[in-house]
């Protein structure tokens, strides 16, 4: 009898410190969704934690004052993340189906520099960014939405080749090569066959290009060099230079800006966690 | 005629064998090619040039290894200083990151917690989130006059703390929002390693009358060993590459005080337009930072024990 007492009351215990733990911890989400809705005109008034009255007014100045720029960097972050997503899948779906189908000379070691580059991409990016505005410094490319969207897909290429490549892993070869045996070319193998069975996969790999660019924010810093071509991150950034006055907003902006990463997730999560799965890949 | 071409097509131990697969890699490399790799090579060579904002459209001169000469030897440069503070914060930040991962762990892995599968949703949301909007808001909450830190400790009696404008503040808040943003990933690898550790195993132990700790220290630490190390050799290196968390929240201040490596060789690159040369000591710069990341590279790659099928 008193073992269960004691049990119970453990419970409640292990359950109440653990509820505090995570209220602690998403103690920085709670306080930007109440700011996005508070009333305060200036910060320096005292922060309410839970507050008396909410507003929307914050999201009505965002998104529809003539001194908010939130719409056109949200066109912007949009043209680049839809543009990238499109030229990962261009460059990466025939990468995937050439590594996982064919035997070609210098196959391994490629595969092997792509999965060591993933490694060590990081590190060099950095350094890659000084000779990256160099070259486009020369070609007057710089400042470029395009070449932007560019630059996110060319570095997420060898991570989702990898991604799909396993995916594609799994298909059963005996597809291919009924409908090879039909006549079929590989690109109508690719298109026809290994599409349409690969789309979580695809749908993974297309989460993370939109994702990456959606959230990245040191090469569009220095590649973008006038206002009006900024991405979101720019303009959160931005926000924060003057504090004071662009708390509610910065705010705003950011829940905003966080929508569509929840929306995309939620709604890709079964995707997502199939082609993760299907994938093997950990990260 | 068509049975031929069949054959020749007909797989070889499984995988078609033929010089097409070329077309259909050449797109992928040969974007990856131009803006990645070449983009590396090319700023290993800019390494030993006196390149900078204004002859950075090609006018830069070779100028052997004055760069390299400059950050080791000649110390009008601070080089050794930010090294050692970049360990400094990787000997904080990662021991700090895998215990509070692996409390949160052991925690939430307890059977006795109502609605765990809640609160470890709730728990991973950092791990969802945009790490420049996480960071600017922790910037925001650490404000000197206004944050809610602050706001926090004026109200339960403590006075306001200078979070961002003190150097020690400052390196302690890149420990904090370092260890909020790499906790999810902490946690998981944690929790998936804990939950293979079979349940007899400390029914046993139980038994056998071992309490707690001991069981934590001689079962399942051990069986969690090797996962744990392979987490702990990646968020070294994350912690290593720290450059969002320090320059997001106070640019590596105040006074350039708590510059990490990428922070600096960033600043130094792309924020001293003026300043010649400024480039080329910037790339000679990661060139010798990027040694230090290969080895991190390699222990990961050597525990993490991947092979190319």
């Amino acid at each position: 009898m008193k073992i269960r007492i004691n049990k119970k009351l453990l419970t409640v215990f292990l359950t109440f410190i653990a509820a505090v733990i995570v209220a602690i911890l998403i103690f920085p989400i709670y306080v930007i969704i109440i700011s996005s809705f508070s009333p305060r005109t200036s910060v320096f008034q005292p922060f309410e934690f839970i507050p008396r009255e909410t507003t929307l007014k914050v999201y009505s100045d965002v998104l529809f004052s003539p001194t908010s720029h939130f719409v056109p960097r949200l066109v912007n972050s949009i043209i680049v993340s839809l543009l990238s997503l499109a030229i990962t899948l261009i460059l990466v779906i025939p990468s995937a189906y050439a590594f996982s189908r064919f035997k070609f000379a210098g196959r391994n070691s490629l595969l092997y520099g792509y999965f060591a580059f993933n490694q060590f991409a990081g590190g060099m990016g950095l350094a890659a960014l000084i000779a990256l505005y160099a070259i486009l410094n020369y070609f007057n490319l710089l400042n470029s939405l395009v070449i932007l969207a560019l630059i996110y897909a060319s570095g997420g290429v060898p991570f989702n080749t990898w991604l799909l490549k396993t995916y594609f892993d799994t298909i059963p070869k005996d597809f291919d090569e009924a409908a090879l045996v039909d006549g079929a070319s590989y690109l109508d193998v690719m298109f026809r066959v290994l599409l349409p069975i690969a789309k979580p996969g695809i749908a993974t790999v297309a989460v993370f290009a939109f994702m990456g660019s959606w959230s990245e924010f040191i090469i569009a810093q220095t590649i973008l060099l006038s206002d009006e071509n900024y991405t979101l991150p720019l303009e959160l950034y931005q926000l924060l230079a003057s504090p004071a006055t662009n708390w509610n907003r910065f705010a705003a902006t950011s829940i905003l800006y966080a929508i569509p990463i929840v929306v995309v997730y939620m709604l890709a999560q079964r995707y997502l966690q199939a082609g993760l799965a299907m994938g093997g890949v950990k990260r | 005629m068509k049975s031929k071409q069949t054959k020749k097509k007909v797989k070889i131990h499984g995988v078609w064998e033929t010089n097409k697969a070329y077309l259909f890699l050449i797109p992928g490399l040969f974007v990856f090619f131009a803006l990645n790799l070449y983009p590396i090579i090319f700023s290993i060579y800019l390494g030993f040039t006196d390149a900078y904002f204004g002859n950075i459209t090609g006018k830069y001169q070779f100028i052997g290894l004055k760069n390299f000469e400059k950050l080791l030897i000649s110390g009008d440069t601070r080089f050794y200083y930010i090294l050692g503070r970049t360990f400094l914060f990787l000997a904080t930040s990662v021991p700090l990151k895998v215990l509070f991962g692996l409390v949160l762990a052991v925690i939430f892995n307890q059977q006795m917690i109502k609605g765990r599968g809640v609160f470890r949703s709730l728990l991973v949301l950092p791990w969802a989130l945009p790490a420049v909007l996480s960071i600017l808001t922790w910037r925001g909450l650490f404000y000197y006059d206004f944050g809610a830190i602050n706001g926090l400790l004026q109200a339960i009696g403590i006075p306001r703390i200078n979070w961002l404008n003190d150097v020690t503040n400052a390196f302690i808040t890149y420990n904090i929002v370092e260890v909020w943003l790499a906790y999810p990933f902490m946690m998981t690898v944690i929790l998936a390693a804990l939950q293979s550790v079979p349940l007899e195993l400390h029914d046993s132990a139980k038994v056998d009358g071992a309490s707690t700790w001991q069981r934590l220290r001689y079962i399942t630490l051990p069986l969690i060993w090797r996962p744990l190390l392979f987490a702990i050799v990646l968020t070294s290196g994350a912690s290593f590459q720290a450059f969002m968390v320090p320059y997001l929240l106070n640019s590596g201040g105040p006074a350039n005080q708590n510059e990490l490596v990428m922070v600096w060789g960033y600043k130094q690159a792309f924020q001293n337009p003026g300043i010649y040369g400024s480039m080329g000591l910037a790339a000679a710069f990661f060139v010798l930072i990027s040694l230090i990341i290969l080895a991190f590279s390699y222990a990961g790659l050597k525990l993490g024990k991947i092979t190319v099928e």
